[in-house]
């Protein structure tokens, strides 16, 4: 069976039987690193036809699959191309954000080490679509195994003509690098990220100028999540229409979903946009191991939801995530189990970005790093008081689109979210001390 | 371009920041980031303002709301200091959005979250920019309710800056001041988010411009150890005036405090130091509130002895006893003003004498033809045996401008542009832009092509260049469309004729302006008198020749053959072997000119220090002509001024505060045997760790200190926390 | 004794992958400091100073950049240094837990080494790992993965032993060798990619 012909009805769930995971088709195999393993399953084809298209048509094909940012913003990935200024003679670099760091999201971790090669094929593609003669993968730190995958994969590549001069015959020069992070969770912002790889701070730089005017080194610059990459090489391969079959109007194409908390099955799957949160949950996931009362849709930083039909029934693409209140993110789903504290819960990712505020702006800084998380500590371990509720909400107020990049807003994605949907808990707390749920044991013996 | 400000219509060039727009209306916006000479960051956030452009349709029309253009909100508000306005843009800022008045009140609520409650003790409060704008903006309370940060309050960055790392706000300004203004990867955050702070690995700040961060910190942070704990701002007398250490005139306050100097800080002149000034300018002050001379002093029995005025003109004129007055030379310090300079011509010539001369000067006077600004803005800088650290030190800054791309912020009403979106953090450099021959210096580093040469061999190579470096060096001059030559002390003491003809020639062919670095602070004004030796008469370098002298602030450790006067603030090596010592007044002290290495001439003004029966050339002069028995043309400012005017045809009684470049007329030069070596730092001017404000404990013996705390004889840190 | 001056085809490396300017030559500091990190455990200050020297800058920039990452040490770090992953998802799983077990078995706390040099501990934020919780990270080497009570403790027994075991490498994905993925239930849905049609892939 084959899915050449038109396909009446969207692709939006991973039982479709016309679906295939493609990104992850090779993850969990013995030996999928290897460019051997990569070209004896179909490796390198994407690039080479997207060198028989030319480098414009590649952009259009991109355009055309409805592909769309996988890193979190889910800005339309061939636009984004598009941006990049055209024989401008300046040197041009792309860079794959490898900064995984967002809590809940580990899908680029497995990417990285069991395919690097469909990443490689990615950037050649982006690189030759993007004029680029050089791409940077910036890998954070702490995925060591990752790193010298990628690394190995790069030699193998360079080796077999794959890199370097005159890519396959094409005329193309294409060299990639690894730069690795050291523990920042900033550096997924691509600004700081910059600055990292220039040996900098990493705090976010000033835009405008945007990447794409003046971003490496002062160079045009495009900077793309792993799996955008990874996807740009399937959309190569199989082709726009292929990807565009996938997901609904205006998120196509397939994406890789993660699921951590306590769940039957935790893990990465591979799902056509659109599919409900049920689906993941229950069918793939095997359901929650107890009570749940929230769920983070997309990575921390994303507004909590209610653990309610309407949640679960909520198909998990841009638009409808958006609708029901939050974000599809980074697509790292976390289920909130109902017999822990909320306030606790939130406290501890509260202390996650007030631990990795750079420190540049004012409100996140003072507000988030040093009063925020205070006031958390302070209701957790039960000297809140009546009003310090309302006062978390008023700082929020405060902090809330006045901070210099995205990481004081991604804070309050969960703050403002858990006392809108347990005010109730909040309010217990900071009146008796007590919270409505106790502390729990939750390691396990084996 | 049109840009609407809480409903006042402006018309602004392009290019302009919200925050300077917002000024231009004449309304107000708070910001501690944001610094006229510095990039724009928009950390602080305290400058967020609500605004809102209007949109085209795709035909191009104006999408309309009404009969005027819909203005589409921006759904948070902006830093005012980032965003670039546009054609048709509108601004509110807290006087009539609730929303903007309510954002900067809770922003002052978290800037203010770990700032102490110190104001009492802060040298900073009454001038301190948090304090005014917590003021103006602050809710008036905090609902913070837990412990501020601690760390540490004394923690010196060297012997002159001191850092309270509680009280800074992170504004990034003095970090962004050293890597974008002297180039000087010196201060940077450590650590990150809540527990950022300042520091050095240097092993303390390096000399040079370090004190600028005591002025553009907006806090009591970063204070002026010199002047730490001497008053409080209000306390002070503050004069505006012109620092005249140093032939580039940059523009000061001084502050004074019971008739004491306490200190000194940087003032604008744009055409000048922009705002920075040198830490010799700066931290250099000491002399002029210690160990001054304040009574004359007559020698009796071979021993100096304090006398007063009338005794020590007794004393002159019994000295001089019945000698030809034009036997009586008359020096003085190329430092002096020029009504000074006017005041001694003048009475050279009442006596005939044509023993004259000042100092420090050169054989060769060679006219500027290049103004600080055409440095900065020049496309091409070669330094000709200079030292500029130590002879000019902040044209070394105007000249690492030029390495920036010499973007000069725009001037508005209100002043200079506060955010000028041009400037960028990091910017990029253009060392080929620069080629330095001479000696080695600080500006080395800097420059992309560097020659070794030493005295007028440096002219001489770049005219006949035999070297790859040298060519490249020549090609640039040649290539260049603003090219400016500066020369220095290595250059102009030795130079002769053959000198002015290769310097001549080189302009004509290259076109480039030239910008000579006078000897002394006011030599370029003073050489327009004729204050140099007549014929027959003897120069300073002969000075033991003299049968009689009268020295003025000068200091060459030797005396005349004959009855010597000397006219200084201290009690010099030379005053110790002068036969009458008459008291001086430093230049923090006189009303009068000076003419800066452009030829840009700029007013002193007169600081309240208690100078005891000291008194400027003038005066002095005055006196001594009494006791010559003449009766002198000038006695006094108006009479120096006036003669001035005749002599080079300007009025020096309303200088704009910029200064004025004006044609001087002819100058008056002559052969010296004598070298000038260009010192900066003078030993009196060293802040002796006693005289120091406060008295912190240097790197090395902080840890020592801390740990020794409490046990009595040692230094108590920390006091107030 | 510098660090890098006998390992001139490594430095050549490291610098090779950035542009041969001021800023490119700017951009080797971390990997320069990591690569002193690895074969020190630590970033003294002579280093930072050698390391500035290379990438022409000065120490306090490179402390600045230094200090702003949470992966590089000033201080020297136990043989075994231990990072407990605290946030949510981990913590989910019982990381708070574990963290207080590790302090009070090794009797150890942040900044601190063991008498015996072997351990260091330190709380870290989300290592990527979320799907198998908790996470304990050894040194900048590896991820010991769905660390049980139990597990934590044979862990402690072998770095004792001073035979730490390989790091885990744990893929929580349900593809199949087929190419299909499994649901919950044990059915395999969808078609394998190696159905799809590759387009013009032998230009």
């Amino acid at each position: 069976m084959t899915v050449a012909e038109p396909a009446p009805k969207p692709i939006t769930s991973g039982k479709d039987p016309r679906f295939a995971p493609t990104l992850y088709a090779h993850v969990g195999q013995p030996g999928s690193w290897t460019l051997d393993f990569y070209l004896r399953h179909g490796g390198y084809q994407g690039v080479r036809r997207a060198f028989a298209l030319g480098p414009d048509a590649v952009i259009e094909e991109v355009k055309k699959s409805g592909l769309r940012g996988r890193g979190g913003a889910g800005f339309a990935t061939g636009l984004k191309w598009s941006f990049m200024p055209l024989n401008d003679g300046k040197q041009h670099y792309i860079i794959c954000n490898a900064d995984e760091s967002e809590p809940g999201s580990f899908k680029d971790r497995y990417l990285l080490s069991e395919d690097p090669h469909q990443l490689i094929e990615g950037m050649l593609i982006g690189g030759y679509a993007m004029r680029a003669s050089v791409g940077y993968i910036y890998i954070r730190g702490e995925y060591v195994r990752a790193a010298e995958r990628v690394w190995a994969a790069i030699h193998e590549a360079r080796a077999a003509g794959l890199l370097g001069q005159n890519v396959l015959g094409s005329g193309f020069d294409f060299d990639l690098q690894v730069h690795r992070g050291a523990g920042a969770y900033i550096c997924g912002e691509e600004t700081a990220l910059m600055n990292s790889l220039e040996g900098l701070r990493a705090n976010p730089r000033l835009k405008p100028p945007f990447p794409a005017a003046a971003g490496l080194y002062g160079m045009p610059t495009t900077i793309n999540n792993v799996e955008t990459f990874c996807a740009a090489t399937q959309i190569l391969k199989y082709g726009a229409d292929w990807h565009a079959r996938m997901g609904t109007e205006k998120s196509r194409g397939m994406k890789l979903f993660q699921i951590s908390g306590p769940v039957r099955r935790p893990g990465v799957y591979e799902l056509p946009l659109g599919t409900t949160f049920r689906e993941l949950i229950f069918e793939w996931a095997g359901g929650p191991l107890e009570d749940i009362k929230a769920i983070i849709p997309g990575g921390s930083s994303c507004p909590m939801l209610p653990w309610d039909d309407k949640t679960l029934d909520t198909p998990m693409d841009y638009e409808s995530v958006a609708a029901a209140g939050s974000m599809l993110g980074t697509g790292g789903v976390t289920l909130i189990p109902k017999a822990d504290c909320i306030v606790n819960v939130t406290w501890n990712l509260v202390r996650f970005y007030a631990h990795e505020s750079c420190g540049k702006c004012t409100p996140c800084r003072e507000g988030i790093s040093g009063w925020m998380v205070r006031m958390y500590e302070k209701l957790v371990r039960g000297h809140g008081q009546p009003g310090d509720v309302q006062l978390i909400l008023d700082m929020s107020d405060n902090i809330g689109g006045r901070s210099f990049c995205a990481l004081a807003d991604a804070c309050l994605g969960p703050v403002l979210s858990s006392i809108k949907l347990f005010r109730k808990e909040y309010d217990t707390l900071a009146q008796t001390g007590q919270p409505m749920y106790p502390a729990r044991s939750r390691w396990r013996e084996s | 371009m049109k840009v609407v400000v809480d409903g006042t219509q402006l018309d602004l060039p392009a290019g302009t920041s919200g925050l300077d727009a917002v000024f231009a209306a004449g309304r107000d916006v708070p910001y501690f980031c944001a610094h006229p000479y510095l990039s724009p960051v928009g950390a602080c956030r305290m400058c967020l303002v609500e605004s809102g452009s209007p949109r085209k349709n795709p035909d191009g029309t104006w999408v309309m709301e009404g009969d005027q253009p819909k203005i589409f909100w921006f759904p948070k508000p902006m830093a005012a200091c980032t965003m670039q306005v546009t054609d048709g843009m509108h601004i509110r800022t807290a006087k009539t959005s609730d929303v903007v008045a309510k954002t900067q009140a809770g922003m002052m609520e978290f800037t203010l979250l770990n700032h102490p409650l110190d104001c009492p003790t802060c040298d900073k409060g009454g001038a301190c920019e948090l304090q005014d704008r917590a003021f103006e903006y602050g809710y008036g309370v905090s609902r913070y309710g837990f412990d501020r940060r601690h760390a540490e309050k004394h923690y010196p960055l060297s012997d002159f800056v001191i850092l309270d790392q509680e009280r800074c706000i992170h504004c990034k300004r003095c970090v962004r001041y050293f890597e974008e203004v002297p180039g000087q990867e010196v201060l940077d955050f450590i650590e990150r988010g809540g527990h950022t702070f300042i520091d050095t690995k240097e092993g303390g700040l390096p000399t040079g411009f370090q004190g600028n961060i005591t002025d553009i910190c907006p806090v009591g942070a970063l204070l002026d150890n010199v002047a730490r704990f001497q008053g409080r701002n209000w306390e002070y007398d503050h004069t505006p005036t012109t620092c005249t250490l140093c032939p580039v005139g940059c523009a000061i306050t001084v502050d004074a405090r019971n008739g004491r100097l306490k200190r000194v800080v940087a003032r604008e002149n744009r055409e000048v130091n922009e705002v920075w000034i040198c830490d010799a300018g700066r931290f250099g002050h000491v002399f002029a509130s210690e160990e001054r001379l304040i009574r004359p002093l007559v020698r009796v029995n071979g021993e100096l002895r304090e006398a007063d005025w009338d005794a020590a003109i007794l004393a002159i004129r019994q000295g001089l006893g019945g000698m030809n007055p034009a036997d009586l030379a008359l020096y003085l310090n190329a430092d002096s003003t020029l009504e000074e300079g006017a005041a001694l011509e003048a009475l050279a010539e009442l006596t005939g004498t044509p023993s004259v001369d000042h100092w420090p000067r050169y054989g060769v006077n060679v006219e500027p033809t290049a103004t600080l600004t055409d440095v900065a803005t020049a496309d091409a800088v070669i330094v000709l045996g200079a030292d500029l650290g130590e002879e000019a030190p902040v044209l070394e800054l105007r000249v690492l401008e030029m390495l920036r791309g010499g973007i000069l912020p725009p001037e508005f009403p209100h002043g200079t542009a506060i955010a000028d979106l041009r400037l960028v953090e990091r910017p990029t450099r253009h060392p080929e832009r620069l080629a330095v021959i001479g000696g080695e210096s600080r500006l080395w580093k800097h420059a992309g092509m560097r020659v070794p040469a030493n005295g007028q061999s440096a002219l001489a190579r770049l005219l006949r260049p035999d070297t790859d470096e040298l060519r490249a060096a020549a090609k640039l001059l040649a290539e260049a469309q603003k090219p400016v030559l500066i020369l220095g002390a290595d250059v102009l003491n030795s130079a002769a004729r053959e000198f002015t003809a290769g310097l001549a020639d080189l302009v004509t062919r290259t076109g480039a302006k030239v910008l000579p670095i006078s000897a002394g602070p006011n030599s370029q004004g003073l050489a327009h008198l004729n204050l140099v030796p007549r014929a027959g008469g003897l120069g300073y370098d002969r000075l033991a020749e003299a049968r009689a002298a009268f020295l003025s602030r000068l200091d060459p450790g030797r005396r005349a053959r004959g009855f010597t006067i000397v006219h200084d603030t201290h009690l010099t090596d030379t005053a110790r072997l002068a036969d009458v010592v008459l008291p001086a007044v430093t230049g923090y002290e006189k009303r009068g000119t000076t003419v800066n290495l452009e030829g840009r001439l700029l007013p002193l003004r007169q600081a309240a220090l208690e100078a005891g029966e000291g008194a400027d050339l003038i005066r002095t002069l005055t006196a001594l002509a009494e006791a010559l028995g003449v009766r002198p043309r000038i006695r006094g400012l108006k009479s120096a001024q006036a003669r001035l005017a005749e002599r080079l045809g300007v009025d020096v009684t309303n200088l704009p505060e910029s200064g004025l470049i004006h044609p001087l007329g002819r100058t008056f030069t002559a052969p010296t045997s004598l070298t000038s070596t260009p010192q900066l730092w003078k030993a009196r001017m060293h802040p002796k760790p006693e005289r120091r404000g406060s008295r912190v404990p240097d790197r090395e013996g902080r840890s020592a200190t801390w740990e020794r705390k409490g046990q009595e004889g040692t230094l108590t840190v920390g006091g107030d926390d | 004794m510098t660090y890098f001056a006998d390992k001139q085809p490594l430095l050549a490396d490291i610098f090779s992958r950035y542009p041969a300017t001021p800023q490119g030559r700017r951009s080797a500091l971390m990997p320069l400091l990591r690569e002193v990190q690895d074969a020190e455990g630590f970033v003294s200050e002579v280093r930072m100073a050698e390391i500035a020297e290379l990438c022409g800058t000065t120490a306090t920039e490179v402390r600045s950049v230094m200090s702003f990452y949470s992966t590089y040490h000033t201080l020297p770090t136990g043989r075994y240094h231990l990072q407990v992953c605290s946030t949510l998802m981990c913590a989910l799983a019982g990381s708070d837990e574990l963290w207080d077990y590790l302090v009070s078995e090794l009797d150890v706390v942040p900044g601190e080494v063991t008498p015996d040099g072997r351990f260091s501990v330190q709380k870290v934020e989300c290592l990527g790992s979320c799907g198998t919780a908790p996470v304990v990270q050894l040194n900048d080497e590896g991820y010991y993965e769905r660390v049980t009570r139990t597990k934590c403790d044979r862990l402690l027994a072998a770095l004792r032993a001073d035979t730490p075991p390989p790091p885990d490498h744990l893929v929580p994905v349900t593809v199949r060798e087929d190419g299909r993925q499994m649901l919950a239930n044990g059915e395999r849905v969808g078609v394998s990619s190696a159905d799809l049609i590759p387009l013009g892939g032998e230009a």
